[in-house]
């Protein structure tokens, strides 16, 4: 069964809700995000002596009868921005947890959503295998958004995903012109580091958003299992695995896991890239509201 | 250890089940998830924290197979064997050592307790040869252990024990065959199965199970017997009555009585009677002989199993006093010890008793009546009473009593009791200041205080005794005891020192019946009857014992000295009230040389219990003694420490399955 949080409702909810992107970037012209550089705004952002070659209609009068010299007056500058959203379309991602996947493209949607509604560009690459397609191109306008969304729904999520070779291999990665948000469980044996570095060294502002369902985080099966991954490809397979699951190894997993998310979020911190780590059972809204606005991704 | 049910042990094979049952461990169940990468991260978790988890899985393993053999344990009931049976044979002799067992066979000349021993030794003779286990126990009043749990090493020294056993070490007493019985549990409780011979001389209705009694007397032994013999004060003169029995025959037997020192005083002196009678004696019915003065027209009519004899008939003097009699059998019997009887007591010791007073009362008069009456079977007590103006004396008598006026010196050869005295006789020990009147006090006249732990002075309530006048005492001798005092003033003195140099037996009594209610009370008498015993108290309580009865010894000496003629030398006696055990029958003499240096000699008997005499007693039973006879009993069943053991292992078990969360 088909699950879906995307509904009329969902998207109204979001209505008041905007990115929160960083000043420092580049963007382009048009847009709602202010950045640091000064423009043709009508928000004060500061002053500045006059020089030569200066527009002499933006001298500030009041300041020159005050002080008898020649002060500019600056503006704030608003940009348009990119905002890509990578998608980790692998098995595990929803192959055998409806759920999950649902709730994957619910975040991808919403920050999709979020992007639209700032005048901002968007982009929804599902990474499959080791290439990152993007099958709506830049989406502009809720209008494109809607119907983007619509070919959301009808992701495969199946196989796996070298999330390094799909990133780097991404050709329309700008640089310094918005966000780039993975979405993904990080449960891959690819090096996603260098995916996110990519970003970095592109200079964009990343996101990482880790989707986890109860059961991955807290395992409730037990005894001797024959544990065989979504993403394997037969029963030979070396991510398959025979296992006793005891309550120590149920504390071992534990603590496998909570380490696991630690070393994604210290590398995070490292390289001023943001992590969300979320559960499916906790509410989109309240992932929206609650995570990703403590995280200053929302505003 | 046994196991009481072998067959559980087929439960073992639970153990191959359970072996079994690990090797074809179930499937792995499949799981498709997605976290194996989070799974093989968290085996690095695993092995880093829990090194030992192989040692647990084999603990688990050990814990289970443990826990199944500790079942298949309770199944087969397992027990320690307390008591292992020897296949030899284990027996307890008892050979009773009473007074019977002396009874003679004329056929073969032999007593009973030789052919118990006879008996006995071949019966332990044949039980050592085949290597079995032999206890010995010589049943007397109190059961000794020969030999306890005697095996063929010592078969020489067993029958030693038994060959040394002779008449000598049968006792004169009964024996308490069933006390043997019960000491002879203590083998039991070693060896159930081990039997217990009696080797006695009385058939019984019901023998216990596992008690065997061999019955060594034998056809025609029988006995003709003085049971009891007693002399009887009657209207001034004596009577005897004897009772006999026959045993194992009924036969008429001759019986002899023997009067000595008809009224004369000691041995030497005096007549000697003889009497004789027949008595028909049926088999085990006591036959009691009555020899007593017939008066003139008396017709006696003797009762069922009695007879009279007239001791009139042969001799015109009657007999008032004698200084023993002797009865005998004549028969030829096979127990003799119990043919002869004396009889002691018949001559009473004089008692002279002085009473000088200057104003004589009637209340000391009829105390010393009282007392004569009383103690006239034990003493002959001869008053004096000096009247007012005549001289007292002053030696030659035993008691001196005293009253107002006093003698110038204190006797010393005999009891002095001092009552109101008016004046200080010398060597008396105290100083008389003269008379003191006393006042009433709250309208009564005051009561005196007394010591109630005295012997004089027993059931003599002081607060009773009031007094109006008293002779003060200024000082007396330390040697004087207080028994009743008025305001700290002696009422009532007792000296007894004769074992002092010079000591002295004297009650003083510092107050007169005239001035006091003494007179009208009873205290009176006790307090003149408990003097009388504290100064002339009786030698033993009676004239006739039974063998084994302890006599207790009183003395008016220091040195008290018993003979008999089963002892070897005299006993003496230094130190009263004494304890005297008479083990065998026969005349005891009791001498002593009084505190005043007069020789005072006593006789008494002591019998053969009459139950010994009946040598063809048949008794109702024995006592029972108590064995193991269920086999449980003789294991200790350990299937409680097994199951105890069992929780444990399920609880380790339950705990090692937790720790792992299989």
């Amino acid at each position: 069964m088909q699950i879906s949080y995307l509904n009329d409702a969902f998207f109204s909810r979001l209505e008041t809700m905007a990115l929160n992107l960083r000043t420092n970037l580049s963007g382009y012209y048009g847009g709602k995000h202010l950045v640091k550089t000064y423009g043709q705004t009508v928000e004060f952002s500061d002053f500045r002596e006059y020089m030569p070659g200066d527009d002499i209609r933006r001298i500030d009068w009041n300041l020159f009868s005050r002080f008898e010299k020649y002060f500019l007056k600056l503006f704030t500058d608003e940009r348009q921005m990119q905002v890509q959203i990578f998608i980790d379309a692998s098995a595990s991602m929803g192959k055998d947890n409806p759920k999950k996947a649902a709730y994957v493209l619910a975040t991808a949607a919403a920050l999709g959503f979020l992007a639209v509604q700032n005048m901002d560009k968007v982009s929804f690459h599902v990474m499959k295998g080791e290439k990152a397609e993007n099958q709506n191109g830049t989406i502009v306008g809720k209008n494109a958004f809607f119907r983007a969304v619509g070919t959301l729904e009808n992701i495969d999520f199946s196989g796996d995903t070298d999330m390094e070779k799909c990133v780097t291999g991404f050709s329309g990665t700008g640089t310094n012109n918005g966000l780039s948000v993975i979405i993904s469980d990080f449960f891959t044996e690819s090096n996603w580091k260098k995916a996110v570095d990519y970003f970095c060294y592109k200079k964009r502002q990343v996101l990482l958003i880790q989707v986890l369902t109860p059961e991955e985080i807290n395992p409730a099966y037990d005894g001797r299992v024959n544990l065989i991954d979504s993403e394997s490809i037969d029963a030979a397979d070396d991510k398959n695995m025979k296992i006793k699951i005891t309550r120590s190894m149920q504390k071992a997993y534990e603590e496998a896991l909570r380490d696991f998310k630690e070393d994604i979020r210290t590398f995070c911190l490292k390289r001023n890239a943001d992590f969300v780590s979320v559960n499916t059972e906790t509410p989109v809204e309240r992932m929206l509201f609650g995570e990703l606005l403590k995280a200053g991704i929302m505003e | 250890m046994t196991l009481i049910h072998k067959l559980g042990l087929v439960g073992l094979i639970g153990i191959v089940i359970l072996i079994v049952i690990y090797l074809i461990k179930p499937n792995y169940q499949q799981k498709t998830v997605s976290s194996t990468y989070i799974w093989k991260l968290s085996l690095k978790y695993k092995k880093k924290r829990l090194p030992t988890s192989k040692i647990r899985n084999i603990l688990l393993f050990l814990c289970q197979a443990l826990a199944l053999t500790c079942l298949v344990a309770v199944l087969v009931k397992p027990a320690i064997v307390l008591k292992q049976f020897n296949d030899e044979e284990e027996i307890v002799v008892i050979i009773d050592a009473s007074a019977s067992m002396r009874t003679k066979s004329e056929e073969t000349d032999t007593i009973r307790f030789d052919r118990a021993l006879t008996a006995a030794k071949d019966r332990v003779q044949d039980v050592l040869n085949k290597g079995g286990v032999v206890s010995l126990i010589l049943a007397k009043s109190t059961p000794e252990y020969l030999y306890k749990r005697a095996t063929g090493e010592v078969a020489s020294g067993v029958i030693e024990s038994l060959d040394d056993l002779s008449a000598e070490d049968c006792g004169y007493s009964g024996a308490d065959l069933d006390e043997a019985l019960a000491a002879s549990e203590e083998i039991l409780a070693q060896n159930p199965s081990a039997g217990v011979y009696v080797y006695t001389d009385a058939d019984y209705d019901y023998i216990p199970a596992g008690v065997n009694v061999c019955n060594v007397a034998e056809e025609g032994e029988w006995n003709a017997a003085i049971l009891s013999a007693e002399a009887a004060w009657d209207e001034g003169y004596y009577s005897f009555i004897v009772k006999v029995a026959c045993y194992g025959k009924t036969d008429r037997i001759n019986v002899v009585m023997d009067v000595y020192g008809v009224n004369g005083f000691g041995f030497s002196s005096g007549s000697t009677l003889t009497f004789s009678t027949e008595a028909d004696c049926d088999d085990g019915v006591t036959e009691t002989l009555i020899f007593k003065y017939r008066k003139d027209g008396e017709t006696d009519v003797a009762a069922e199993n009695q007879q009279i004899i007239d001791l009139g008939k042969n001799s015109g003097e009657k007999i008032s006093s004698y200084s023993s009699v002797h009865i005998s059998l004549v028969v030829e019997d096979s127990y003799d010890a119990d043919d002869n009887f004396d009889i002691y007591g018949g001559q009473k010791q004089i008692l002279r008793v002085q009473y000088a007073s200057s104003e004589p009362n009637p209340f000391v008069n009829a105390a010393l009546e009282n007392l004569k009456a009383d103690y006239a079977d034990r003493w002959d007590i001869r008053i004096t009473e000096v009247k007012k103006g005549e001289p007292s004396a002053t030696q030659g008598y035993d008691l001196y009593i005293f009253e107002h006026a006093m003698p110038a010196t204190m006797p010393t050869d005999g009891v002095v009791y001092l009552f109101d005295p008016e004046t200080a006789p010398h060597g008396c020990g105290f100083r008389v200041d003269g008379a003191m009147s006393v006042s009433k006090t709250a309208g009564k006249w005051p009561s005196l205080y007394g010591d109630k732990e005295h012997r004089i002075v027993q059931h003599v309530e002081a607060d009773n005794i009031t007094i109006s006048r008293y002779q003060a005492v200024s000082s007396y001798d330390a040697n004087y005891t207080v028994l009743m005092s008025w305001n700290k003033n002696p009422m009532l003195m007792v000296r007894d020192d004769m074992l002092n140099e010079g000591g002295m037996q004297t009650l003083v009594m510092n107050f007169s019946f005239m001035y006091s209610n003494l007179g009208v009370l009873p205290e009176v008498y006790f307090l003149m009857q408990n003097a009388f015993e504290y100064f002339f108290p009786a030698t033993v309580e009676k004239n006739v014992f039974e063998v084994n009865e302890k006599a207790a010894l009183t003395a008016r000496s220091n040195k008290l000295t018993v003979s008999s003629g089963g002892w070897d030398a005299p006993v003496e006696f230094t130190s009263f009230p004494s304890v005297l055990t008479l083990s065998a029958p026969g005349t005891y003499t009791l001498t002593q040389i009084n505190y005043y240096g007069k020789q005072v000699t006593e006789n008494i008997y002591v019998k053969l219990p009459a139950a010994e005499s009946n040598v063809t007693e048949v008794r109702a039973t024995l006592y029972q003694p108590e064995r193991e006879t269920e086999e449980e009993n003789y294991l200790k069943d350990i299937v409680v420490y097994i199951a105890a053991a069992l929780v444990f292992f399920i609880f380790a078990e339950w705990a090692l399955q937790q720790r792992d969360g299989i």
